[in-house]
């Protein structure tokens, strides 16, 4: 016992650098794995998106062909659905993703309004499930949208936030964007979880 | 000791603190009904096949009933609760939630991931429309419940994409990690404990004998670590609850500090006295409950229908 209590008070200085140094690595590489798993969080945030976005697009030629049978029904209301639709599809950027998906969102929602002016279309068995999976689309879309945005906020702080900034800094971790909704939009689910 | 008691108020304060900030409505069994709606006796039938569907397929039906949304959307309190309860099997998100509101008369089938494609958003609305518009209206609302219930059993039958590996519930899972989670924390706890200890009278040792040879004073053998082993297990300290707080979080990281205080300082005295501290651990592995164990950590992403009566 004497002889080890000697031996750390000799030794100590070298000792306690040692140890530090290698709490440090271990911080280092914890802080590094929580980056990398805030940023693949994001990554898969987004790909829910994407997959809700496909799921309203496949969605639209089902309710375009339902309200082609009403008689005298405005046209131009559903052309301008398959076109924002076709312009989704073709659409390879996120940034021109998020531009056209807006666009789509603003001509069905006209789309929904006219289609108020057709009580026969409020009764018809088909057309209320087809309502109901437009309704459930949009419901996902918010879902995920808000929680591609609290993943991005998750990440985005964790990266400005000391003492995790140097890690980030050091490893080129860059903050992401947040989906911004179109000015159509602009009531979006308040963040309250 | 003064300082001692407060260190342990404030560290029970901490892990009390989760449980108060929680969400206001908790899953009492497979129906939870908090706007009192339900007879005795249609809620333990429903309950009954809820189980027997959760049995038979592994899919977990929630019905929940609050007095009122306060303003809230039902759209957005039934993804929240959905994901704060877990409804449905970890793996595959076979979870269903029906939200009644009595107040706003309005109700939601929250429909899990995993189960979307055998629950379309179109036959969720039927089965709301079907079951709960005319018998709401009516006042009957177990009949209204159970009739969902049965027509979700009936669409599900034993479609074998709904069904779970796991037929456990989460509590059971939950408990295994909190276990794992307990093990390691204790290990951490003695580890570092006993190497302050260790340390501690080591370098008090080489500190007392210091002192003898310049003043021979008896009175400097106090209890006390000497500066430099304080120091040293300070270090130690703010270098472990950062890596904790960044495994973990800042809550743990805090109780690890006050505990691995309280066990260090005391045990200079009365070797062995702090290990009373290690029983608070035992709050994290608790809360195990009859019948009904909990649900499974399933997710829902906004999938279902709504409407009003």
């Amino acid at each position: 016992m004497k002889n080890n209590g000697n031996w750390f008070a000799k030794n100590w200085k070298w000792v306690v650098p040692v140890v530090v140094i290698f709490l440090l690595a271990l911080w280092f590489m914890a802080a590094y794995n929580n980056l990398v798993r805030s940023e693949v969080a994001v990554d898969t945030a987004w790909g829910q998106v994407q997959s809700v976005y496909q799921r309203r697009a496949d969605l639209i030629p089902n309710l375009v062909e339902t309200v082609k049978g009403v008689k005298n029904f405005e046209k131009e209301t559903y052309l301008a659905v398959t076109e924002a639709r076709s312009k989704w599809q073709s659409a390879t950027t996120p940034e021109q993703k998020v531009a056209a998906a807006n666009q789509l969102e603003s001509t069905l929602s006209k789309l929904l309004v006219t289609v108020e002016n057709y009580p026969q279309l409020k009764s018809n068995e088909n057309f209320l499930a087809l309502q109901d999976e437009l309704a459930g689309t949009e419901n996902r879309i918010n879902v995920e949208r808000q929680r591609y945005n609290e993943a991005v906020g998750a990440y985005n702080q964790k990266i400005r936030v000391f003492p995790g900034t140097i890690v980030a800094k050091m490893l080129g971790f860059q903050p992401r964007a947040f989906f911004e909704a179109n000015a159509g939009a602009e009531n979006a689910p308040a963040v309250k979880f | 000791m003064k300082i001692k008691s407060v260190l342990i108020a404030f560290l029970i304060s901490l892990l009390i603190l989760p449980a108060v900030l929680a969400a206001e409505y908790k899953p009492i069994n497979y129906v939870s009904d908090y706007a009192n709606i339900l007879d005795e006796n249609s809620e333990a039938q429903i309950n009954a096949l809820a189980e027997e569907i959760e049995r038979n397929s592994t899919v977990e039906v929630a019905v929940l009933t609050i007095p009122s949304l306060d303003g809230g959307d039902i759209d957005q309190f039934a993804v929240e609760t959905f994901h704060d309860w877990g409804v449905g099997k970890k793996d595959v998100n076979n979870g269903l939630l029906m939200v009644i509101a009595v107040e706003d008369r309005e109700w939601r089938i929250e429909v899990g991931y995993g189960l979307e494609p055998i629950i379309t958003d179109a036959m969720a609305g039927r089965i709301g429309r079907a079951n709960f518009v005319d018998h709401f209206r009516a006042g009957n609302y177990g009949e209204g419940i159970y009739g969902a219930v049965l027509d979700v059993q009936k669409i599900i039958a034993n479609d074998p994409e709904a069904i779970s590996v796991y037929s456990e519930s989460r509590e059971e899972i939950n408990e295994f990690k909190e276990i794992g989670w307990i093990f390691f924390s204790l290990f951490l706890f003695v580890v570092l404990t006993y190497l302050n200890i260790f340390l501690c009278r080591k370098i008090r040792t080489a500190y007392d004998k210091k002192a003898d040879q310049k003043s021979g004073d008896d009175k400097a053998k106090t209890w006390l670590p000497s500066p430099k082993s304080i120091l040293f297990m300070v270090i130690l300290l703010i270098i472990f609850s950062i890596i904790m707080w960044y495994i973990y979080n800042w809550t743990l990281a805090f109780n690890f500090v006050v505990i691995n205080l309280i066990l260090t300082f005391p045990s200079q005295q009365q070797h062995g006295g702090g290990l009373g501290g290690f029983g608070l651990f035992g709050g994290f592995g608790g809360g195990g409950r009859g019948g009904f164990g909990g649900f499974g950590g399933g997710g829902s992403g906004g999938g279902g229908a709504s409407g009003g009566w």
